[in-house]
């Protein structure tokens, strides 16, 4: 378990201040945009940088002070960061050779540890020649190999081509499900914290905005930067909302019936009540038959394969949809919006 | 911040504390020496006086235009080189790069050979086209001799920095429709007017203080600055005009390095960094600008290297008939009947083993010490530092070898205070070596390595060392030319008991056995040219690795 208590450091024109904890096993995602410190707070937990005040404790030790040489942090960072002068299997040696382990013992774990990552049989090629994706996996391979207390990986995959990424992914999640190590992973993809994560922290500004699980955080976010940070969304203000029909807020729900609850429950009913907008995400509004909801006329549309994304033009303002029907630029129609996924937001802070 | 940022911060204040320490008490001692044997008010007295001589204002100028001069006629020369280097991939271009640095790494007395034996009154110039010119034995002299020594840097410095422009503003600007020559005026130049500027600086205090050269064309009717010093240190034996006069050369040079100083920052702040630079190769290089280049570069060869191939012929032919003579009196140890010993007074055995090993220590000493400043200060931006560093090409050699004579000589060993003494003239550039080549190597990897536990001198042996041995030995053989090149501090404090490569020459054409100091200059020009040509061929081999 790794726990950073009320850890600050100050920048020039940048703060950190936060405190986390990532439990044995939990693969730990801190999403934000450029300069949200996602990255610095990582180098804080690897050693690299020291905070000004707080702790860093890892298994109940305290390692605040403790050179990032002797925390056993196994870190990745984005473009691999292999030694150029040596090969595979030396470059996976290498905190094996920091750790005197003998020749022999070496090569074997050099060896098993290369097809873990499925990088058998690559031992002698000169890192030059592997792609993005081979190059990663070797960094993987050697984070491992001095069995890290935890793994820090700084955007592991942004290097990587597309066509790589999923597969470099589902990589990942095998090789930590299979140690069970706490694992920090920064990124700035939604979609890649969406999917790897057990639980997501969203940094703004050196703070922590919201935490919570992939779903938790997608489905009801606590803040209107989070909802909007997480994917396209449809913040309605009160105003707004007391503007629509009646007839276009639709109450039948065949998941959940009780999702309005489950809303409150979550959120917190003080929440829904000090609530000064909603966000509906795009995919939960409907298109209904003329007068069944509220007026809108398609402005723009984009394909993306399984789905078109839709802007709106309603009496209320622009509206986002995404949808498989399809509709022309200019059609007329009317949209409605199933009751229980209106997610209230607490007053801007 | 952190106990481990706190030292880190501090690093470039220790670097510059152990910097000034060494180099800042000899400069005061030699100014201060008049002061201490006749009182401060005859030194003042002194000073006023020399001050007052038109002699020094001409001297001055003198200097100062000839610096001035040399450095703009070096970058003219050197422009269209530094883009052939930085922008098309020639045969050759490497070969080119190492052999054109091989006059800078030359001791002084061996390119006033060169100019003398190929430009002088009955050189090979003069008796190819039967004529009797002597304009080496003016400004024109001393200013060629300049461009001999200086054209590399200009070379190197300005096509590492062409080569930093990026790409895509080229490509901008051709998407935009702007063509070649407006291109040139209008993109490049202005970007790389720092660097020029830079390069002029640095050849402009090596020429301001360059003492041989001036002291051997110049004589008495062109002395500069420098000249001057040592005409009142060691011919008017008068050491408070000698202070007043380096003190004024120190103003001057001040001047310039604050220049500098100001100009790296600028420096700095233009370097565009992203994609790399594409070098044009084969056949998206037209037929045009092959022979342009290929013209340019034997045009500069014939320019370089004649003087110092008229070095090898006058060697070989004495006398009107070719002879290895000379070469065999420098084995034999005899010329005549002469011993060599006398004449040089040290064996031939002494005499390279003694040059070899001042060479090889200061230069591992040099390289050590630039290594571990460049390593304290990795990743940082300290332009003052940088600037600090660069202060001994302004220093005076002979102030600052007369200042720790002064200072340390009877109780440390003279071969040691050599030793000090060339290693900080060597320093600017070994450090800038090193220290380009640091901030090259991202500071990831030493995480990496951190985060894999590997403690300093863990990662110093199996990381950075391997990584960086390239410009370690380049450093290394800088270091190594420069102070077997060196005539200045050897002379000075050996004060004739120790002898190497410069001083022997110096003693053998004091003998009038000039062709025997030319053998001698064949030796060491074969000898060192073998050591640049090996280390950038190995180094292209290991470059084709990835490193």
């Amino acid at each position: 378990m790794i726990r950073a208590e009320e850890i600050y450091r100050q920048f020039d024109d940048f703060t950190i201040s936060l405190s986390l904890a990532v439990a044995d096993g939990e693969l730990l995602t801190l999403l934000g945009a450029s300069g949200s410190g996602k990255t610095t707070t990582l180098r804080i937990l690897a050693g690299f940088e020291q905070p000004d005040r707080g702790a860093i404790t890892v298994d109940g030790l305290d390692v605040t002070h403790v050179a990032a040489q002797h925390r056993r942090m196994g870190y990745v960072f984005q473009d691999y960061t292999l030694f150029p002068h040596l090969n595979v299997a030396e470059n996976v040696a290498y905190g094996l050779r920091v750790q005197r382990v003998p020749a022999p013992e070496r090569r074997r774990r050099v060896h098993e540890l290369l097809e873990l990552v499925g990088l058998a049989g690559f031992a002698d090629r000169a890192v030059q020649t592997l792609s993005g994706g081979e190059q990663q996996r070797v960094a993987l391979a050697r984070a491992l190999a001095v069995e890290p207390r935890a793994l820090l990986l700084d955007e592991p995959f942004s290097a990587v081509d597309t066509e790589r990424r999923e597969e470099l992914r589902r990589y990942l999640v095998r090789v930590q499900r299979g140690l069970g190590i706490p694992t920090v992973f920064v990124t700035h993809s939604r979609s890649e914290a969406l999917a790897l994560s057990d639980r997501i922290i969203v940094l703004r500004d050196g703070r922590i905005e919201d935490q919570g699980s992939p779903e938790r955080l997608y489905e009801h976010p606590h803040t209107e930067y989070c909802a909007r940070f997480l994917g396209h969304a449809n913040i309605l203000t009160r105003e707004q909302l007391a503007a629509v029909p009646g007839k276009a807020f639709s109450e039948d729900t065949e998941e959940a019936p009780d999702a309005r609850e489950t809303v409150s429950a979550e959120a917190g009913a003080d929440l829904q009540a000090g609530a000064t907008a909603f966000m509906i995400r795009p995919e939960y509004l409907t298109t209904a038959g003329a007068d069944a909801g509220l007026p809108a006329t398609v402005s723009y549309v984009a394909y993306s394969g399984a789905h078109r994304d839709y802007e709106f033009e309603t009496p209320i303002g622009t509206l986002y949809l995404r949808s498989a029907e399809r509709h022309e630029l200019g059609a007329r129609t009317t949209l409605r919006f199933p009751r229980h996924k209106l997610v209230p937001l607490p007053p801007k802070q | 911040m952190g106990r481990r940022d706190a030292l880190r911060s501090g690093a470039p204040y220790l670097i510059a504390a152990v910097f000034v320490l060494l180099t800042v008490p000899p400069v005061l001692t030699v100014l201060g020496a008049g002061a201490l044997e006749r009182g401060a008010s005859a030194w003042l007295e002194e000073a006023r006086r020399v001050l007052a001589q038109t002699g020094t204002w001409r001297s001055l100028r003198f200097s100062v235009i000839q610096a001035v001069v040399s450095a703009a006629l070096s970058i003219a020369i050197a422009l269209p080189g530094a883009y052939f280097l930085s922008h098309i991939r020639f045969a050759g271009r490497r070969l080119v790069q190492s052999v054109s640095l091989l006059p800078f790494v030359l001791p002084s007395l061996i390119v006033i050979l060169a100019i003398i034996s190929f430009y002088g009154r009955s050189g090979v110039l003069n008796q190819l086209l039967g004529t009797r010119f002597a304009f080496v034995y003016s400004a024109g002299g001393i200013i060629l001799a300049h461009i001999l020594f200086n054209i590399s840097i200009a070379l190197r410095m300005i096509s590492a920095a062409w080569m930093q422009v990026d790409q895509r503003l080229r490509e901008v600007s051709l998407s935009l429709g702007e063509g070649n020559l407006r291109r040139v005026l209008r993109l490049h130049l202005p970007l790389l007017l720092p660097a020029i500027l830079n390069a002029a600086t640095v050849i402009f205090l090596y020429c301001f203080v360059s003492f041989g050269v001036v002291l051997v064309f110049g004589g008495v009717r062109f002395a500069t600055l420098e000249v001057r010093i040592y005409q009142a240190m060691f011919m008017n034996l008068n050491l408070s005009a000698a202070g007043a006069l380096a003190l004024l050369q120190l103003a001057v040079c001040g001047v310039a390095v604050f220049a500098a100083h100001r100009l790296a920052a600028r420096r700095l702040a233009v370097a565009t960094r992203g994609r790399r630079f594409v070098m044009r190769s084969g056949r998206e290089i037209s037929w045009i600008t092959t022979v342009i280049c290929y013209g340019y570069w034997v045009a500069l060869g014939v320019f370089l290297f004649t003087p110092l191939a008229s070095i090898a012929l006058r060697a070989f032919y004495r006398n009107g008939r070719w002879s290895t003579a000379a070469f065999r009196s420098l084995i034999a140890g005899s010329i005549g009947d002469r011993d060599i010993h006398q004449i040089i007074r040290a064996d031939f055995f002494e005499l390279v083993t003694t040059s070899l090993a001042i060479a090889g220590l200061c230069a591992a000493v040099t390289t050590a010490a630039g290594f571990i400043a460049a390593r304290a200060v990795r990743g940082r931006k300290v332009p003052w530092l940088d600037t600090l560093t660069m202060a001994p090409l302004a220093i005076s050699g002979v102030t600052f070898s007369l200042g720790l004579r002064l200072l340390w000589f009877g109780i440390i060993p003279g071969p040691v205070l050599i030793i000090v003494a060339q290693g900080v003239m060597a320093f600017p550039l070994v450090f800038r070596i090193l220290r380009t080549a640091m901030e090259g190597v991202p500071l990831r990897y030493t995480e990496t390595a951190k985060s894999l536990g590997a403690g300093t001198l863990f990662r110093v042996r199996t990381l950075e060392i391997p990584v960086l041995w390239r410009s370690i030995l380049n450093a290394y053989a800088f270091g190594f030319a420069l102070s077997l090149a060196d005539f200045t501090a050897v002379l000075t404090i050996g004060r004739g008991a120790i002898v190497t490569f410069p001083i022997a020459m110096y003693r053998l054409i004091g003998f009038q056995s000039f062709d025997v100091a030319l053998a001698l200059g064949v030796w060491y020009i074969i000898v060192v040219a073998a050591a640049f040509v090996a280390i950038d061929l190995t180094s292209h081999a290991r470059e084709k690795e990835g490193l």
